[in-house]
C-alpha cells in the first residue's frame, strides 16, 4: 500500500512532536533541585530540552533518510535534479529558529528575574574605586577600598550574584552567612553568633543569605542541587540568596580555578531541619568559648594566608585571640 | 542574551541549507561525504548546547563545568575536525595525483564518530550533575561516566592509526585519481592531479556554473578521460589552442 508522502510527514511530526515533549519532562540528566530557584532553573533546562529534542530529531532524521533514501546507486552516473531556491521553504527555515530563540530569551530573562537575579540590593559593591596602584603604596590601601559602607545604593552600584525573590526585596533574609574563599577552602562565618565552620550548616525552608568574599584569588562559590554559582572576587562583595526546600547533605564546589589544588577545594552543605540548625549553632557557640577546642579553621587555613593580609578579616582577627598558642604548632595539611 | 542566542539563526539557515542541498540528490557515501554528514550531524548538538549556555539562568549552573567542555568540543572537534578530514578526503587526489584507500576512510570515520561521542557526550551529563572543569580530582560518584570518556579518548586515538597509514599508503602507491574522479563541476578539478606549475596547461574554458549538477550542461573538459572521448563538444565549443591559432596574428 502506498501511503502518500504529506500523511507521512504529518505522521512524522506528530510522533516528533511528542518524543519531544516526553523527553523534555523525563530526561532524568539533572540532579536533585534542593530549591526554589532550582526548581525555576529545571524548567528553563526542560522547555530548551524539549525544543532541543526536536529539531535534534529533525536533523538526523533527515541527514539518516537522505543517505538511505538519496545514496548513488551502482552503476547510477546521473546527477540528482537541478533545485534552485524556494523561497516559502527559507523565510520558514529562518523564521522558525528567530521565533524559537526569541521565546527562550524572553523565557530566560524571565526566570532570571524571578530568581533575583535584578534584585537592585543585591551585593551591595560599589564597583572597583581603585584601578592602579603607585610603587610603594602598601596593599592594605586596595583592601580598605574593598569594604564600603553597607548602606551604599549609588547607580553605579552592580549587583553580584542572586538576590531575593521579586516579593521579598528589601527584605533581610532570615539566615545571613559570611563566605570567604581562599586558597583552597571556604570558610563560613555567622555573624550574628560569630561561629565560624569549614562546612555550612543552613535551616530548611529559610532564606539563606550568603554574602561570598575571596581572600587571595578568584574562587567560583557552586551548589549544584540548588542550581546556583557565584564568583567569589577579591575586593568585592557578593551574594546569593536562596531557600532550600530539602533536608540533605550537598556538595559545595569551587567552580573557578584557583590553583593547584582547585579540584580539592571541595566541602559541604548541611541543610537541617531548624531544631538540628539550632542545636548545631549552640554547639559551635560552646566551642568558641572553649580555648582547648581545635577550631576546624586553624587546619584549613594556611598560616601564610593569615600572616600576610593582616587581621583584614574580622575572622582573623577572632582567631588570634582565640589561639594562645603559636601558630607553628599547627599543621596546615591535615584540613578533614 | 539574546544577542548571543541569535547566532543560531544563521547556523540554523546554514544547517537546514546543507540538510537542503543532500535531500533529493545522489549521495555517494564515500568518506568525505560521511565526515561531512557527520559535521552536520555533530555541529547541531554544539549548536543546540551553545543555545542552552547562552541562558543565563541555565548557564549559572554549568558555567565552568564539564557541559562546557562538551559543548565546546561538539562545536570545535565536531565542527572543525570531522570539517577538515572530509576537505582532505575530497581533496587529497587533488593534491597528490592519487586516491584515498575508500574501506581504509569509512574505517576511520567510523572510529572517530564512535569514539567523538563516547568521548564527549558523556562529558554533558557529567557537567549537569556537579563535575567542575579544569580539575584533575573529582568526585568517586563520577567514575563510571569518566572511564566511559577514556574509552572514547582511546578509540580516538586509534581512529588516527587507519587514516595515517591511508595517507601514507595511497600518495605512494594509491589508485591515480585522473583529473576528475569525483565528476565535480568546480574549477580545480579541469586540471591534472597534482596541479601543473601555475596551474592549466590549456586556457580552461568554463561552459557550466559550479552548481549546475542535473542541469545537461556538463562540461566536457571536465570528464574523466575514459569517458571524454565518448562526449561531443557543444555547438560553438573551440578549443583555446585552436581558437589561439585561428586569431589573426598582430
Amino acid at each position: 500500500m502506498k501511503i502518500p508522502s504529506n500523511i507521512l510527514t504529518l505522521l512524522a511530526g506528530v510522533i516528533l512532536t511528542l518524543v519531544s515533549l516526553w523527553y523534555g519532562q523525563n530526561h532524568g540528566l539533572l540532579p536533585e533541585a534542593a530549591s526554589d530557584e532550582a526548581a525555576l532553573v529545571d524548567g528553563l533546562f526542560n522547555s530548551m530540552m524539549t525544543v532541543s529534542i526536536g529539531l535534534f530529531i529533525l536533523v538526523q532524521g533527515v541527514l539518516i533518510i537522505s543517505a538511505i533514501r538519496f545514496r548513488r546507486r551502482t552503476g547510477d552516473n546521473t546527477d540528482g535534479p537541478p533545485i534552485h531556491g524556494n523561497i516559502p521553504l527559507e523565510i520558514v527555515w529562518t523564521a522558525i529558529p528567530a521565533v524559537i530563540v526569541l521565546i527562550i530569551g524572553v523565557y530566560s530573562f524571565d526566570i532570571y528575574k524571578a530568581m533575583g537575579g535584578f534584585d537592585p540590593q543585591a551585593a551591595t559593591d560599589p564597583g572597583i574605586t581603585q584601578i592602579a596602584m603607585l610603587p610603594g603604596e602598601s596593599v592594605p590601601g586596595l583592601i580598605d577600598s574593598s569594604s564600603p559602607p553597607k548602606t551604599r545604593h549609588a547607580h553605579n552600584h552592580v549587583a553580584l550574584g542572586v538576590g531575593a525573590f521579586p516579593e521579598d526585596e528589601g527584605r533581610p533574609a532570615d539566615v545571613n552567612v559570611d563566605v570567604m574563599g581562599l586558597q583552597y577552602a571556604w570558610i563560613f562565618t555567622y555573624p550574628d553568633s560569630g561561629v565560624t565552620s569549614g562546612e555550612l550548616h543552613i535551616p530548611v525552608n529559610q532564606e539563606v543569605q550568603l554574602n561570598i568574599k575571596a581572600q587571595d584569588v578568584l574562587h567560583a562559590f557552586w551548589l549544584p542541587e540548588f542550581r546556583l554559582k557565584q564568583d567569589a572576587i577579591p575586593g568585592r562583595d557578593t551574594e546569593l540568596r536562596f531557600v532550600p526546600r530539602h533536608i540533605g547533605t550537598y556538595p559545595v564546589i569551587c567552580a573557578e580555578l584557583c590553583g593547584a589544588y582547585h579540584g580539592a577545594m571541595n566541602t559541604k552543605l548541611y541543610v537541617q531541619s531548624q531544631e538540628e540548625y539550632d542545636g548545631w549553632l549552640q554547639e559551635q557557640i560552646a566551642s568558641l568559648n572553649d580555648p582547648n577546642q581545635a577550631i576546624a579553621m586553624r587546619a584549613i587555613a594556611p598560616p601564610r594566608a593569615a600572616l600576610t593580609l593582616n587581621s583584614w578579616h574580622p575572622l582573623q582577627a577572632k582567631w588570634k585571640s582565640t589561639q594562645p598558642q603559636p601558630w607553628s604548632r599547627s599543621t596546615p595539611s591535615t584540613s578533614q | 542574551m539574546i544577542t548571543t542566542m541569535v547566532i543560531a539563526v544563521p547556523t540554523g539557515i546554514k544547517v537546514f541549507g546543507w540538510l537542503a542541498t543532500i535531500w533529493g540528490g545522489k549521495i555517494q557515501l564515500n568518506s568525505a561525504m560521511l565526515f561531512a554528514m557527520g559535521f552536520i550531524s555533530m555541529f547541531v548538538i554544539g549548536g543546540i548546547s551553545g543555545v542552552m549556555v547562552a541562558a543565563v539562568p541555565f548557564d549559572i549552573h554549568v558555567h565552568d563545568t564539564y557541559f562546557i567542555v562538551a559543548h565546546l568540543h561538539y562545536v570545535l572537534f565536531g565542527g572543525s575536525v570531522f570539517g577538515i578530514y572530509s576537505a582532505i578526503y575530497h581533496w587529497f587526489p587533488k593534491m597528490t595525483g592519487r586516491m584515498l584507500n575508500e574501506p581504509l576512510g569509512i574505517v576511520h570515520f567510523v572510529l572517530t564518530f564512535i569514539g567523538m561521542n563516547l568521548t564527549f557526550m558523556p562529558m554533558h551529563e557529567l557537567g549537569l550533575l556537579g563535575m567542575n572543569r579544569r580539575i584533575a580530582l573529582y568526585d568517586p560518584k563520577f567514575a563510571t561516566l569518566n572511564l566511559v570518556c577514556t574509552i572514547g579518548t582511546y578509540i580516538l586515538a586509534v581512529s588516527t592509526l587507519p587514516f595515517l597509514a591511508n595517507a601514507g599508503w595511497s600518495w605512494i602507491s594509491g589508485k591515480k585519481a585522473g583529473n576528475n574522479p569525483w565528476r565535480a563541476l568546480t574549477f580545480e578539478w579541469m586540471t591534472t592531479s597534482p596541479p601543473a606549475i601555475e596551474n592549466f596547461e590549456q586556457l580552461p574554458v568554463l561552459t557550466s556554473g559550479p552548481y549546475d549538477y542535473g542541469s545537461g550542461k556538463r562540461n566536457p573538459q571536465m570528464e574523466p578521460e575514459e569517458s571524454q572521448s565518448n562526449v561531443e563538444a557543444p555547438p560553438g565549443f573551440i578549443p583555446p589552442e585552436e581558437a589561439r591559432a585561428g586569431s589573426p596574428e598582430p
